[in-house]
């Protein structure tokens, strides 16, 4: 469903991501791995939008979206849920998750997806009235990831949902990510944390220096050599 | 001091309040979604005030009827305005900002100067050289009207932005511009429309405040001064502070020439500012 080919870009003269190909089926869960520096934040705004790359091309659907901007990639579906949450600190729980919907698309079905969003975590029901500045890590991640499910997104990008949550927070949001993939959302998931989301996704890419080094079955990865010698430090 | 003359004092500085209020809020409006500080926001209210005056010696139209389509007007302005000239600089920071409204203090000012000459003038309207009469505190119409207009479109701003899907879109905008983006919110219309309702607010307050002042093309930046102060006193970007810092503004003014006399007055505002910034450096509904 998502296609991506050969993807240059950067800030300046720095080349953050040096030719990156990769591809997301409906329905899967694809994970893309590397240390901090590898340049997957950098390919996540270039996806979303955020950034026009400098060459490459970026389809969903058979639809060329490089370079075409944050509210065309939304219009179309790619929906990026960033890193640091960058939830709307002075705005309620509420006036975020509406937010959310900005698109023509979602817009419509604003009210069921706002029943969705607290039916799969209602902890933002109980603080809807609370502004988002005050809500724990955790919460501000549910409330990231619900306000990207309120644009209704053909796919749902998450950039380190893990950074600065602790280890039982992580698990929960781990296993909200697999119940919605269940539910027939497609995901793709950009991690440092390398054990926890090859265990969760299907397959999974390895990058490195802004390229994709490796690349296949999550399980076969977790396996791999180099991989657990590089990442997982056995 | 008998209590009238403190009461009469007090409440004419309301009545002007409201009105700075309103003008120091679509200051703060366009501040907010593009970090833009327009120095030129009182001359834009001055040029709706001779285009009133021009409008009424050409064809005798009353300058209150003419405040929707100065509104209209006005907007369109704004918004070509953003498109054209402010947007390309808005990236280069704020410095580059205040130059280009400097810039279009300088051209504003000149224009007027250049159409309809140095000579103050009073535009006469409908209401002028009436009063009302509460109790013993007298109140001239024109003030009345004009207060009470800002008043109505300060709450209606205030509601647009607090309650409304446009307004949501306009604080995202200001509080994390990329966040804003990655909802799919359309930033340059966004900022466009606000610049264009902050601007188009100022043709409309124009045309109802043309009857409180005697013109000059060069009274715009002390009203821009004015507003600056409410904005600051308030605690910038804050909407609610800017309707409370209008209102004590006024007051402070009203009662600084009851006791003071006009020139010592005009400075009490000043003065406050001077002594909330040492007191209460993020305004004084500021935050943090």
């Amino acid at each position: 469903m998502l296609e991506v080919a050969d993807i240059v870009a950067g800030y300046g003269r720095v080349l953050a991501v040096q030719g990156v190909s990769l591809s997301v089926a409906e329905r899967e869960f694809v994970a893309l791995v590397g240390a901090n520096g590898a340049g997957k934040s950098t390919l996540m705004k270039v996806l979303s939008g955020l950034l026009a790359p400098k060459s490459g091309s970026i389809r969903l659907g058979g639809r060329e979206l490089a370079g075409s901007g944050a509210e065309e990639a939304v219009a179309a579906g790619i929906v990026l849920v960033p890193e640091g949450r960058m939830v709307f600190p002075r705005m309620t729980v509420l006036e975020n998750l509406l937010l959310g919907a900005t698109n023509p698309r979602a817009r419509k079905d604003r009210e069921r997806s706002l029943e969705r969003v607290f039916a799969l975590f209602p902890r933002l029901a109980e603080r809807r009235g609370q502004l988002a500045r005050t809500l724990s890590g955790g919460e501000q991640q549910m409330l990231a990831i619900g306000r990207g499910l309120m644009a209704l997104p053909r796919i749902l990008i998450l950039d380190e949902p893990s950074l600065g949550l602790s280890p039982l927070l992580v698990q929960e949001t781990y296993k909200a990510l697999q119940r919605l993939n269940a539910d027939g959302l497609t995901i793709l998931l950009a991690e440092q944390n390398v054990r926890l989301s090859l265990a969760v996704s299907t397959r999974g890419y390895v990058m490195e220096h802004g390229r994709i080094v490796l690349a296949g079955a999550s399980a076969k990865l977790a396996d791999d050599p180099a991989t657990r010698k590089a990442y997982l430090g056995l | 001091m008998p209590i009238d003359v403190l009461l009469q004092a007090t409440t004419q500085g309301l009545l002007m309040g409201s009105i700075y209020a309103l003008v120091a809020l679509s200051l703060t409006l366009i501040f907010a979604v593009g970090g833009l500080l327009n120095f030129a926001h009182g001359d834009f209210m001055v040029l709706a005030m001779y285009a009133a005056f021009a409008v009424l010696a050409a064809v005798g139209v009353d300058p209150y009827l003419l405040a929707v389509p100065l509104f209209g007007l006005f907007f369109l302005v704004g918004t070509g305005l953003f498109r054209g000239l402010v947007r390309p600089v808005l990236s280069e920071g704020l410095l580059v900002g205040a130059q280009l409204t400097l810039g279009m203090v300088f051209v504003l000012q000149n224009a007027m100067l250049l159409i309809f000459g140095g000579d103050h003038l009073s535009v006469p309207t409908v209401l002028s050289n009436r009063n009302v009469a509460f109790g013993t505190v007298i109140l001239p119409l024109p003030l009345l009207v004009a207060s009470a207009v800002a008043a109505i479109l300060s709450i209606f701003l205030y509601v647009l932005l607090m309650r409304t899907d446009f307004g949501r879109q306009v604080r995202a905008v200001t509080q994390n511009r990329d966040a804003a983006a990655l909802m799919g919110i359309p930033i340059v219309r966004v900022q466009a429309k606000a610049f264009g309702l902050g601007i188009g607010l100022l043709g409309l307050t124009g045309a109802f405040l043309v009857a409180q002042f005697t013109l000059t093309p060069s009274m715009g930046l002390d009203l821009t001064l004015l507003a600056l102060i409410v904005m600051v006193f308030g605690g910038i970007g804050n909407f609610l502070g800017c309707l409370g810092g209008g209102l004590i503004i006024g007051v402070i003014e009203g009662l600084g020439t009851l006791f003071f006399g006009g020139t010592v007055g005009a400075m009490a505002p000043y003065v406050a500012l001077v002594l909330v910034l040492l007191l209460r450096p993020h305004g004084l509904f500021g935050e943090h």
